[in-house]
């Protein structure tokens, strides 16, 4: 996997390529600024960016805004946007785009090595990885889910998270089958198609948190 | 070269506009005098039926309006900037029908109306007839050379009251004519100044009010700076008690580790000491994160009050139901702020102490206000003592102009209130 980095800050630019470099993910270029990563982007072509939603000039939402150009411009571009903190209205404008290869994490979410590998290939591979706490707060709104279960209301925000039913399994240490229960459950409370595949699960989710 | 101002004034753009005043205070007097005479008494011989009462209010209500309208044309021509009442804000704390009867308690309206019924009109009058004979007069004699000898010499005796024909008396016509050219500019000036007094001791500000506003402006400065203060207080100590002792208690574990390590001891102790000390750092960094958050969240003045309310309510513990109705202004900036942060405390409030099982938090804005509610259905007993969260809320608040009401009996429910002035 060949990813582009842009953060300001030099310690965490260090920090996160040292990070995938344990993991054998190759950093083809780290940048410490939009106006680098659209250059990095013409020259790399990686399989993944990693943008700070922070970035000079102005520090409030930059990064954002770069991702949203980069997609817009390029349908195949997967970014991973890491946050000091993760706002919802930042992830309605990503997702209203498009859900498909996207991340929106809090920078903690570095510390767990593994964990943020794993999002890391999930959103390279064309998937989705939001971070839990950004998936709470698009629910706030949403009254619909008072008439979940406590039991699938966790399983919805797993899925909102971008988790495949496996995983959500093994998370919540219930069987496959269990989970496959909830999500029909889930599905018909909320009205969504029913979908036998993981991927397109999680975007009928999505699309539902997202709609108005 | 410059000519001394006496006689540069008739040519001067203020003097004109002087003038227009004098000849429109004349209309404007008597719309005043007929509207308040007419809705004075019939209000006032009707007080005893029901009519007469709101009839008196709206009265006093649209003396505001003409005071306005008058302080305006004067602003305009005169450039006398007679300032209105004091702006108070909404004392939405009052029953509506408290709030409709203010004016008959307001001693302004009861000025205003002098000035309007009884002194407007007069006023009017004079400045109407002095202007326009003053200037008729004056540019009649001073042309005259030029118009004098077209006029049928028989009739000539009857335009000044004796025929002119002597140099002398062209010297006195012309000569009072031109001195009255230069005068009369003052004159009104005279008379404008005399209106111009008039009005700002009947519709501006009393000394009483002026005073007020004053002391309230004061006070709100010194709630802000105590606000302000507290905050300080409060980081200092959250980031003395939470992020700083936890990197402590961090150094000290990855400090023992790597002792374990270096003298060779047991690599499975090291391993545990560094997975506590892993665990801290990420604590460390959620308490960092909630720290840089409840001092100025960045969300707040990129996107607005609305979309920072989501991850407030989203972090409560307590669920929270959010009723969130802004519009599409934004309001300004310490005021979104000073909202942001009454619901921020409540619901800290509520997940400390509330007990509570669930919360309403809503944030409404509605003619010229912003109010914000947080109830749960919690214990109650929360106070706004000395140097809780909740009295730095007050002066936060207090320092916009608004009000903050806790309503938390013993035994519950909690009601907090504000509200937020936003004009």
């Amino acid at each position: 996997m060949r990813v582009v980095i842009v953060e300001d800050s030099g310690l965490l630019r260090d920090a996160l390529t040292r990070l995938l470099a344990d993991f054998e993910i190759e950093v083809v270029a780290a940048a410490a600024t939009a106006e680098d990563l659209r250059r990095a982007a013409a020259e790399h072509a990686p399989d993944v960016f990693v943008i700070d939603v922070r970035l000079p000039p102005s520090f409030t939402d930059e990064g954002v805004r770069a991702a949203a150009d980069l997609r817009a411009r390029d349908p195949e571009a997967k970014v991973l946007l890491l946050s000091q903190a993760v706002e919802e209205r930042y992830a309605r404008d990503l997702l209203a785009q498009r859900s498909e290869g996207l991340g929106y994490l809090l920078k903690d979410r570095v510390a767990d090595g593994a964990e943020f590998v794993d999002a890391l290939g999930r959103v390279a591979a064309g998937g989705t990885a939001l971070d839990p706490e950004v998936v709470r707060q698009l629910l706030v709104r949403r009254r619909a889910i008072d008439d979940l279960s406590p039991r699938e209301r966790q399983v919805l925000e797993l899925m909102a998270e971008g988790r495949t039913n496996a995983a959500i399994a093994s998370r919540l240490v219930v069987t496959d089958r269990a989970v496959e229960k909830h999500v029909a459950s889930i599905f018909g409370k909320l009205r969504l198609p029913p979908s036998r595949e993981d991927h397109r699960r999680v975007l009928a989710v999505l699309a539902w948190i997202n709609s108005d | 070269m410059t000519l001394p101002g006496f006689l540069t004034e008739p040519f001067r753009l203020r003097t004109w506009k002087e003038t227009g005043y004098a000849l429109i205070a004349l209309p404007l007097g008597v719309a005043w005098f007929t509207l308040f005479l007419t809705l004075g008494t019939t209000s006032v011989s009707t007080l005893f039926m029901v009519v007469g009462l709101p009839l008196l209010v709206l009265t006093l209500w649209l003396t505001r309006l003409a005071s306005h309208v008058q302080r305006e044309v004067a602003g305009k021509l005169l450039d006398a900037r007679i300032p209105g009442r004091p702006q108070t804000p909404a004392r939405t704390d009052q029953p509506w029908y408290r709030r409709l009867l203010e004016p008959l308690l307001d001693l302004s309206s009861w000025r205003a109306l002098v000035y309007l019924l009884l002194l407007a009109f007069p006023l009017g009058l004079a400045l109407f007839i002095a202007a326009v004979v003053l200037w008729s007069v004056a540019l009649t004699t001073v042309s005259a050379p030029t118009w004098y000898f077209f006029i049928r010499p028989q009739d000539r005796g009857d335009v000044f009251g004796t025929v002119i024909d002597a140099p002398w008396e062209w010297v006195v016509l012309v000569g009072g004519g031109l001195l009255l050219v230069f005068l009369t500019p003052w004159i009104i000036r005279a008379l404008v100044w005399f209106d111009v007094v008039l009005m700002r001791a009947l519709l501006g500000p009393t000394r009483g009010e002026l005073e007020r506003a004053a002391a309230k402006s004061a006070e709100q400065r010194d709630l802000a700076v105590a606000a302000a203060t507290g905050d300080r207080r409060q980081i200092e100590r959250d980031l003395h008690d939470g992020a700083q002792a936890r990197l402590v208690s961090l150094a000290v574990d990855l400090g023992r580790a790597r002792l374990r390590l270096e003298e060779g001891g047991s690599s499975e102790e090291a391993a545990e000491l560094v997975r506590g000390a892993h665990e801290e750092a990420k604590q460390a960094l959620a308490e960092i994160r909630d720290l840089a958050r409840g001092i100025h969240p960045a969300v707040l003045t990129d996107r607005g009050l609305d979309a920072a309310l989501s991850s407030l309510v989203a972090r409560s513990p307590v669920p929270v139901s959010l009723r969130s109705e802004l519009g599409n202004e934004r309001a300004p900036e310490q005021v979104e702020s000073a909202a942001y942060f009454v619901v921020a405390e409540a619901l800290t409030n509520v997940a400390r102490h509330s007990k509570a099982e669930h919360a309403a938090a809503s944030v409404v804005r509605d003619d010229g206000v912003i109010l914000v509610e947080v109830r749960d259905d919690g214990v109650g007993g929360a106070d706004g003592a000395e140097g809780s969260g909740l009295a730095g809320l007050r002066d936060r608040v207090g320092a916009l102009g608004g009000t903050l009401v806790v309503d938390s009996p013993l035994g519950g429910p909690t009601a907090i209130t504000a509200v937020l002035p936003c004009a």
